[in-house]
Formats: structure tokens, sequence, C-alpha cells
């Protein structure tokens, strides 16, 4: 495969090994809480050290006629996969376990657009990822 | 998966029927003053048209978009359609406003299916209205419409590529 950069659209979602029906789109949000020291060692400039590790992903999705997802409640905690591509050799996925922290559905009934929901998740250990091969 | 015929055909065939099932609609527009054109036989415009040839109601489709990557387990489709009211008279109240207002009913009616597993919306767009224009290039004078119908239809993974 050329070193070309790729489009979301064979992008995928599963939690406990299941696909997330209807998946729009994903994000995801890797992060360091970092602590900043100064000291007689830093010459009046801040420094930081690498601390906890976190993580946030939410997930926009269409309910597949019109009803939530069976596989995704508040409160569940299974392995979530954030897939950038399905195909051999390209792309690859976020894999980690996650907890849902909420999910918050939208009708749109004046403008007639589909009926949705954004899908949160926090981290309930580290996210990896993983290349296909 | 193939849906045959094609969901276009079926589309445009749909809103018809929407259309027609509407009695107050067909009470007013005659069968043979809707034009069609998905049938064996394209209606053809006259050169001339005679009291009875209005009202009249002609259905294009006036194109849209295809994603077909929408999520990740289908793709959809937008179809817009323009449908020509062509009232044959000058006084709105006669034909024209009628017309335009059973066609509403009528779609309001259908619902946001109209009765297809695949079309997932139905509304109307924009309308437009003429004294002149359309309706003076085949001799008519009388209001003319456009009343924009906006379509979208989804499909499954399985049925875009199987």
């Amino acid at each position: 495969m050329a070193n070309k950069p790729i489009t979301g659209n064979d992008g995928n979602v599963t939690f406990g090994g299941t696909d997330i029906l209807q998946v729009r789109g994903w994000t995801f949000s890797d992060s360091s809480d970092n602590k900043a020291f100064v000291s007689s060692a830093t010459a009046g400039q801040t420094r930081r050290v690498k601390a906890n590790q976190d993580w946030t992903a939410s997930v926009t999705i269409f309910f597949e006629d019109g009803k939530p997802p069976a596989n995704v409640a508040k409160g569940d905690i299974a392995a979530l996969e954030l897939e950038t591509a399905q195909a051999a050799g390209v792309g690859g996925k976020y894999a980690g376990p996650g907890i849902v922290e909420s999910i918050e559905p939208e009708t749109d009934v004046e403008g007639g657009e589909l009926i949705g929901a954004t899908i949160n998740f926090a981290a309930d250990g580290a996210m990896v990822f993983t290349a296909n091969p | 998966m193939a849906i045959v015929p094609d969901p276009f055909t079926q589309n445009y065939g749909a809103v018809w029927d929407a259309l027609e099932a509407h009695t107050p609609l067909t009470d007013l527009v005659k069968l043979g003053n809707r034009m069609k054109f998905d049938q064996l036989d394209p209606p053809q415009l006259k050169d001339s048209q005679l009291v009875g040839d209005t009202p009249a109601l002609m259905l294009l489709p006036s194109g849209g978009s295809f994603q077909i990557f929408r999520t990740n387990k289908g793709g959809s489709a937008f179809q817009a359609f323009q449908l020509g009211i062509i009232a044959g008279d000058k006084r709105l109240q006669k034909q024209f406003f009628p017309v335009k207002w059973e066609t509403i009913r009528a779609l309001a009616k259908a619902g946001r299916t109209l009765g297809l597993e695949f079309v997932i919306n139905v509304t109307i767009g924009d309308i437009s209205e003429d004294l002149d224009d359309f309706a003076t290039s085949l001799g008519i004078q009388g209001w003319t419409g456009q009343l924009e119908i906006l379509t979208e239809l989804f499909f499954t993974k399985d049925e875009l590529t199987t």
C-alpha cells in the first residue's frame, strides 16, 4: 500500500465484540494529566512530567429503525474497538476496555433529520492502537 | 440483494402512488392530465392546450446525490423531484391553490416512507409560482407552480454490494 492518507469511509466501531450499528463517525481523545513544576533546577521555566493517563471517545450513530443499539447501555464495561479501516494492510484500530458514560439521543422533528445519538465512552484501561496486518 | 426494479424507478412510482391515493387531488386532476414518465408511452407535450387539458400535474426527477458510505452499515441517496402544477386558469382559487393544497395533503398522508422499505424521508422543499413562464411556452394562460419533493433513501451494505 502506498503511503497515502485514507478516508474514514471504511471505519467501524465494536463494543463487546459486536458492531455498533449505523456508525457515522467516532472521535478519540488520548490524554495525559501531566504535572507542571518549577524548581531551582528549571531556571524559571515551567516543565512537566508525565502522570496519569486517560482517554475518552465519542461515537455518533443513527438509530437503526429508530431504536437505540442493543449492545450499548450506560455503565456497560466492555472491549471497545475504534477502527480506522477494516481492510487488510490499511489502517488499524484503537482497542481497550471502555465504559459507557452516556448516550445522548437526538430527534429532530422540525428538520426531519435522521434520528441518532452520541455515545460517550471513558477509559477503564489502556487504549492501544494496532495496525491491520 | 438486488432491488428490482431499481429503487429510483420505484421511488418515482411511489410518489405518483401517493398523489393518486388522495381522492381530493384525483378529483381535481383527471387521469389523462397526470404526466408520468415511467409509462410505456411517455406523455407528449402538446403544442396547444385545450380547456380539458388542465389542471395538470407533471412529475420530473430533478437530481440529488448519493453517499455510498453514509454509515458503517450502508449508504443513502437524496432524490429530488419537481412536481409541475399547470392550473390553466388565472384565478388562483379556481385550480391552482386547490391543486397545490391537495398535493401537499396527499404527501402528508403518504407518510415518510411512501410505502417503500428503502425510503426513509419525504419532505417538500422550495415552491415556486408563476403566472407566465412555463405555461406561456405551452400556449397556456394561467398559473403554474413547481413544487420540490425531496426524498431520502437508505440502502444496506448488502443491498449496495451483493
